[in-house]
């Protein structure tokens, strides 16, 4: 009666291989940046003959904390998870770490607790490059720097859209005459769309910075047509965009005259972390200091102690028309 | 006969030895200590959501409010118990009151879906959507746009706590007893007795076959369907305790989209939408059975997207076999009906009498 069943079992699903190292990845999502995260860490770790298992909380933080647990049930080597929930996915770095497995972050650190290792985007960075470009398009526009902008963020509860915003804002704020206003869209496609429509509609809007343009670049632009306010760059009319994440959606949008800047986060390098996952597998210790990879346009880098653990933030790339055909940008690469 | 009705009436807990079965035999990390805790502990916040749906459904009505009272209650608990520091308001008020005003908001938002439909004749279906999104809305109008965090020991007890735990030789972590998961067992088992063994369970059967019948055969439909949603609201609540206390946070975003595998998960169980039918030990079974394909296809490495897709097969696979369970039934008692009757025979008082 066993063998019957695992017969079953290994028709229906397959041999289930146990390789010498499993990792547990547990992904918020699967679409968008977070599909290009994920395979961006899956092929690094098969490049070391890691086996990888995938789960999607669905932006849920209950399902991934369920999901993390499973892991640990599973007895994975170490958990690599890019958190729905900065704070909320604490409970769950606590009970890995009491259960002795390694715990990582990638795109997203943690608040409020410390894991082995975090690699991201320097999103701050990412938000002031943003502000910085729509501050010189609207100086040029007005001959000085004023208008009304859009903020569209992403979910505020995850340290990425508040670093973004932060970025964003502290760069404004040094000019009075701009005016910001602020709408959450919990990175839900048709919540870009919504907010757009929205205020858009009823306000005079010089400009658009979006959290991310891999979810936000095709709603806006359609909330823009069917406000008839969707003009290319040159256009006096033209409503200015400048984004975050770099995206092949955001980049295209440059590239056709649709859309302004991006800092380009260098999604799929996130996945270098296995390099210091490897080093404490092998019980050696991370090393502070610079990180060099060549060619990558976030090199050098830096490996700091921060309130979340071991960080390396990777320096995003301002792209505009002058630089968007660059064929290193990830969001170029086919 | 008297086999297969026993068996049709009981499959749920057919489906869960075999599925326990199935990922035992099929994974070798699956039947360990520390699986099982995750099940139990899973099964906890679900539950209570899966208990509050029953009641709705045996009296055959809906309430889609339950996810955004989960998330209301919790996020107000933590503005009255966090510090600013932390996203609250600073309040300092003890969890133990912190809990009590969680229980009676969710109390009171039953007792107004239960008013609305009852007594302004409100669609049960349309009341509880805007109730959905009024609550979602109000939980992100009084949340400072983030998480808050770091609830007290105290109150994440019902959450995150465990009666007991021990080591069993030969496995990797300990098996736990959740706190959460003894108190939703708890609570199935008083709803069983509730439901089937007092005048109010059986009122609440009748409502749900026919609610003219039961109001003329002297039933107070309107008072027992508030309680009903009450009881809801309740079980909403505690919820959000569990949840809350096991992330150690309230987010505006919380259970948002769960109404779907609640209803999903009592479905399964055996509860009838149409009302009148079902049990709650089957939907305890129902929740069970969601909790072990879940973890079990997790384990075994099933994507992420297969296991979507499994969720949507089980569900089908429950409401064919309930139709199929019902056209049985249903042909078992005509048969029997016209066994019995005498239609057709001979007229036994006239040939006496004659």
């Amino acid at each position: 009666m066993r063998n019957f069943i695992l017969a079953i079992a290994g028709i229906v699903i397959g041999t289930v291989a146990h390789a010498e190292i499993l990792i547990g990845f547990g992904a918020p999502a699967l679409d968008g940046g977070q599909r290009a995260i994920m395979n961006g860490f899956v092929s690094k770790a098969e490049e070391k003959g890691w086996e990888v298992v995938v789960s999607n909380a669905n932006s849920d933080a209950q399902q991934q904390a369920n999901q993390l647990d499973n892991f640990i049930a599973q007895g994975v080597d170490a958990i690599v998870t890019v958190p729905v929930d900065s704070k909320a996915v604490c409970s769950s770095v606590e009970r890995a770490q009491d259960a002795g497995i390694l715990f990582y972050t990638i795109d997203r650190s943690t608040i409020g607790c410390k894991v082995n290792m975090t690699v991201q985007a320097n999103n701050y960075l990412a938000g002031q490059q943003a502000a910085e470009e729509l501050v010189r398009l609207l100086s040029v526009k007005y001959s000085k720097a004023k208008g009304t902008v859009l903020e569209l963020q992403g979910n505020m509860g995850q340290n990425v859209a508040q670093l973004r915003g932060g970025g964003f804002n502290d760069v404004m704020k040094k000019h009075p005459d701009i005016k910001v206003i602020s709408k959450p869209t919990q990175w839900q496609a048709e919540n870009f769309g919504q907010a757009t429509l929205d205020v858009v509609g009823s306000s005079a809007i010089d400009g658009i910075y979006y959290h991310s343009d891999c979810v936000g670049t095709r709603p806006i632009s359609a909330a823009l047509d069917q406000l008839n306010k969707n003009y290319k760059r040159g256009h006096k009319d033209h409503i200015f965009r400048v984004a975050v994440d770099g995206c092949s959606d955001g980049l295209q949008a440059i590239k056709d005259g649709w859309s302004d800047q991006a800092s380009s986060q260098p999604l799929p390098d996130f996945g270098i972390i296995v390099n210091w996952i490897e080093k404490e597998l092998n019980n050696e210790q991370i090393q502070l200091g610079s990180v060099i990879q060549q060619g990558a346009p976030w090199s050098p880098a830096k490996i700091f102690e921060s309130d979340s653990g071991l960080m390396l933030n990777l320096a995003t790339s301002n792209v505009t028309s002058a630089n968007v055909y660059n064929p290193a940008l990830w969001g170029n690469i086919k | 006969m008297r086999l297969l009705n026993l068996i049709l009436n009981n499959l749920i807990w057919f489906l869960v030895c075999s599925a326990f079965i199935f990922f035992s035999v099929a994974s070798d990390r699956f039947l360990n200590p520390v699986t099982i805790s995750n099940i139990l502990i899973s099964i906890s916040a679900l539950g209570f959501l899966v208990l509050s749906q029953s009641y709705t459904f045996i009296t055959g009505n809906f309430d889609l409010s339950v996810e955004s009272t989960l998330a209301f209650t919790a996020m107000v608990a933590a503005l009255l118990i966090i510090s600013s520091e932390n996203g609250g308001l600073d309040l300092g008020l003890h969890y133990i009151w912190a809990i009590l005003i969680m229980l009676i908001i969710g109390i009171k938002i039953g007792l107004f879906n239960g008013y609305l439909i009852t007594k302004i004749k409100v669609n049960n279906l349309i009341v509880t959507i805007a109730m959905l999104f009024l609550l979602r809305g109000l939980t992100y109008g009084i949340s400072p746009g983030t998480t808050i965090s770091f609830f007290p020991d105290g109150f994440r007890w019902l959450g995150n706590d465990s009666i007991i735990k021990f080591s069993i030789d030969g496995y990797r972590g300990k098996l736990v007893i959740p706190v959460s998961g003894l108190l939703v067992t708890l609570a199935f088992i008083i709803a069983f007795f509730h439901t089937k063994y007092t005048q109010f369970g059986r009122n609440m059967y009748a409502i749900g076959a026919d609610k003219e019948i039961a109001r003329n055969n002297g039933i107070n439909v309107d008072r027992t369907i508030i309680i009903v949603y009450m009881i809801a609201g309740l079980c909403a609540a505690i919820a959000g305790i569990m949840i809350a206390g096991r992330l150690n946070s309230a987010t505006p975003t919380m259970g948002h989209g769960i109404i779907f595998t609640v209803h999903a998960a009592a479905i399964i169980g055996g509860m009838s939408i149409y009302g009148g039918r079902g049990n709650v030990v089957g939907a305890f079974g129902g929740v069970l059975l969601w909790a072990i394909l879940d973890t079990g296809l997790n384990i075994m490495r099933v994507s992420p997207f297969w296991i979507e897709v499994s969720r949507g097969l089980l569900l089908l696979l429950a409401v064919l076999i309930e139709a199929m369970r019902n056209k049985y039934q249903q042909r078992i008692l005509t048969i029997n009906k016209f066994s019995r009757s005498k239609v057709g025979q001979e007229d036994q008082f006239y040939w006496k009498h004659s």
